[in-house]
């Protein structure tokens, strides 16, 4: 536990020389009372003329000043602890991300010249604020100073510093493993990129949750739909106290859980909402995972009129001979679920039709399973399956250098294979053709049910 | 109405001036009150049609067409056409049937209305079954 200890006197004036209104520095020369408490014996406060530089945010000392404070600590055995003013910061005062940089070159520089001595800051800000820290055992990785000792009263340092060291430290350990996947750059553009997943049941659920373990943090959910018991075979992070709640809000919770710091709008209201099409607008990147044709017809139009790269999956299991999935990536210019084939227009027109039109083509056709409730078998392996595919061609659309995003991949659960058809998509497809390079303007408010 | 509908009324009025166009709920539909059919197959030289432009409209084509009801073939008053449902409802009066029917998968939209898809080019799809019989 460092502890700094500071006579009084050598308190007064060190407060006098920070009480200016642009940043001041000062030196304090310290021996060790034992191996984590230090005392502090002279002080030095450099004068202006030991100033490059000198503003409110912002100091720097010369280089020829520098070298004597060291040479005077090595020629006493003095351990060396800088200080500086931050003159505007109160309860909040902390080093800077410029004074980070600086430690992390100059505190190694120090610890080489004198041998291997512990290294001390502290700043300070208004008021007795202050922080510290100390590079005792290596001189890359400081510890919090808990107590700063000024004759017999203690000061506790605010330890914002190190509480933000040790978060960026989490974040490196957390994400070791798949640097190699994704490389910092990738890692900073996965905390960056905001995501709208539109349906958060069998397949949604697992699609957030694999993209906050990657470190997305921030997500627009969009979902009207409630937990129920049918769904607590395959709903990510659902039980039984869930039921009747929003699905957005199960998921909310499973994202939270895994990154406290995430930033999540939730859409209670559905896809046909003003709200959720402003938030498909301002995300970076789509994932459906919705089961009807007719929201997916209008989703593709968002996406295309908007430009938003699109993953679209499904999965299906109409019998235990034939069960599987697909994954459709819109917005790489190798075309969409509409002009593959894969959306179906007489099922979107069910969708949009009134009960008596269904009623009238159920006679012409039979009943349909949607009709009666969408009873077809779903199981959280087939959807665990096709996530986990849709998630990697996101992965590979965020880091191109693992190899190109593959626009369109079948799973044949019955036959244990992932294959990918070479059917040419249609080339001038409304949607991903038309719409998606604005040769053709989309009025897709028409959808949002406040319109009517 | 919507910008793209109303043009494509103006489109079908050119081939069709009796076309008319209502609009319910998200929907329009569009009636063509004396469309020509072959009497040598029908029991009808001509007959009102409708058919409904949904909301998804010009992202996918109409899916069926709806004829005045009463459509039979001219050999045999009682033999009904293939894919064909009567009574059918509808937003104007009198009696129909509704025909199942899609518009061929290649369905290509354009910011030109002409160029591409359009509810003209649905017309004389349906217009070409009747041509086939029953």
């Amino acid at each position: 536990m460092p502890l700094i200890a500071i006579s009084e006197d050598h308190f007064k004036k060190l407060l006098k020389h920070f009480a200016k209104k642009t940043e001041q520095v000062a030196f304090i020369f310290c021996t060790p009372s034992d191996r984590e408490t230090f005392a502090a014996k002279e002080i030095y406060l450099v004068p202006p003329e030991g100033l490059v530089h000198e503003s409110t945010y912002h100091s720097e000392i010369t280089d020829d000043e520098l070298a004597r404070i060291i040479k005077h600590a090595h020629q006493k055995g003095y351990i060396l602890c800088e200080a500086h003013s931050h003159p505007s910061s109160k309860d909040q005062t902390a080093f800077s991300p410029s004074d980070k940089l600086g430690f992390t070159e100059f505190v190694p520089h120090v610890w080489w010249r004198l041998k291997g001595k512990p290294y001390l800051a502290i700043v300070f800000g208004q008021d007795h604020h202050l922080d510290a820290l100390a590079w005792i055992e290596n001189p890359h990785k400081p510890e919090a100073v808990q107590i700063v000792k000024v004759g017999s009263k203690e000061i506790r340092p605010t330890g914002i510093t190190y509480r933000e060291l040790l978060s960026r430290q989490l974040i490196n350990a957390r994400y070791s493993r798949q640097e190699a996947f994704f490389g910092r750059e990738g890692q900073n553009k996965l905390e960056k990129v905001r995501i709208a997943i539109v349906g958060l049941g069998g397949i949604g659920s697992h699609v957030a949750q694999q993209l906050a373990y990657l470190g997305v943090r921030k997500f627009v959910l969009i979902d009207h739909d409630r937990v129920e018991g049918s769904n607590l075979n395959r709903l990510v992070g659902a039980s039984e106290k869930d039921l009747g709640e929003y699905k957005i809000d199960v998921t909310k919770r499973l994202i939270g859980s895994v990154q406290i710091k995430s930033d999540i709008k939730r859409i209670a209201g559905g896809l046909f909402t003003r709200a959720a099409l402003d938030e498909i607008k301002n995300s970076d990147f789509v994932f459906g995972c919705v089961d009807e044709d007719g929201v997916r017809v209008a989703m593709l139009e968002a996406c295309c009129a908007f430009q938003k790269p699109y993953i679209d999956l499904a999965s299906d299991a109409p019998d235990e001979s034939a069960f599987g999935g697909r994954m459709i990536f819109t917005g790489i210019g190798k075309g969409c679920p509409k002009c593959r084939e894969e959306l179906d227009d007489d099922e979107i027109d069910w969708y949009f039709s009134s009960p008596e039109q269904r009623k009238e083509k159920g006679h012409i056709y039979g009943i349909r399973k949607r009709a009666l409730g969408d009873t077809g078998p779903s199981v959280i392996f087939l959807n665990g399956v096709m996530a986990s595919v849709g998630v990697q061609e996101f992965a590979t659309y965020i880091n191109p250098a693992l190899r190109q995003p593959i626009p369109f991949l079948v799973y044949r659960g019955n036959m244990g294979i992932l294959t990918k058809p070479t059917d040419s998509p249609n080339p001038n497809c409304y949607f991903c053709n038309t719409l998606w390079n604005g040769k053709m303007k989309s009025d897709l408010y028409r959808f949002a049910k406040e319109q009517k | 109405m919507r910008d793209r509908i109303a043009k494509e009324l103006d489109l079908l009025k050119k081939y069709y001036p009796d076309t008319d166009a209502k609009e319910v709920g998200d929907s329009t539909w569009f009636k063509i009150p004396s469309f020509l059919i072959p009497g040598e197959i029908w029991n009808k030289t001509s007959a009102a049609v409708c058919f409904e432009a949904k909301i998804t409209y010009p992202g996918t084509p109409p899916y069926s067409f709806y004829i005045e009801g009463g459509l039979r073939s001219k050999d045999n008053a009682d033999t009904r056409p293939k894919d064909y449902e009567e009574p059918a409802a509808t937003p104007f009066n009198g009696t129909w049937g509704r025909f199942s029917w899609q518009h061929d998968s290649t369905w290509n939209p354009t910011e030109d209305l002409v160029a591409g898809s359009n509810l003209l080019n649905f017309v004389r799809s349906f217009g070409d079954r009747l041509k086939e019989g029953l």
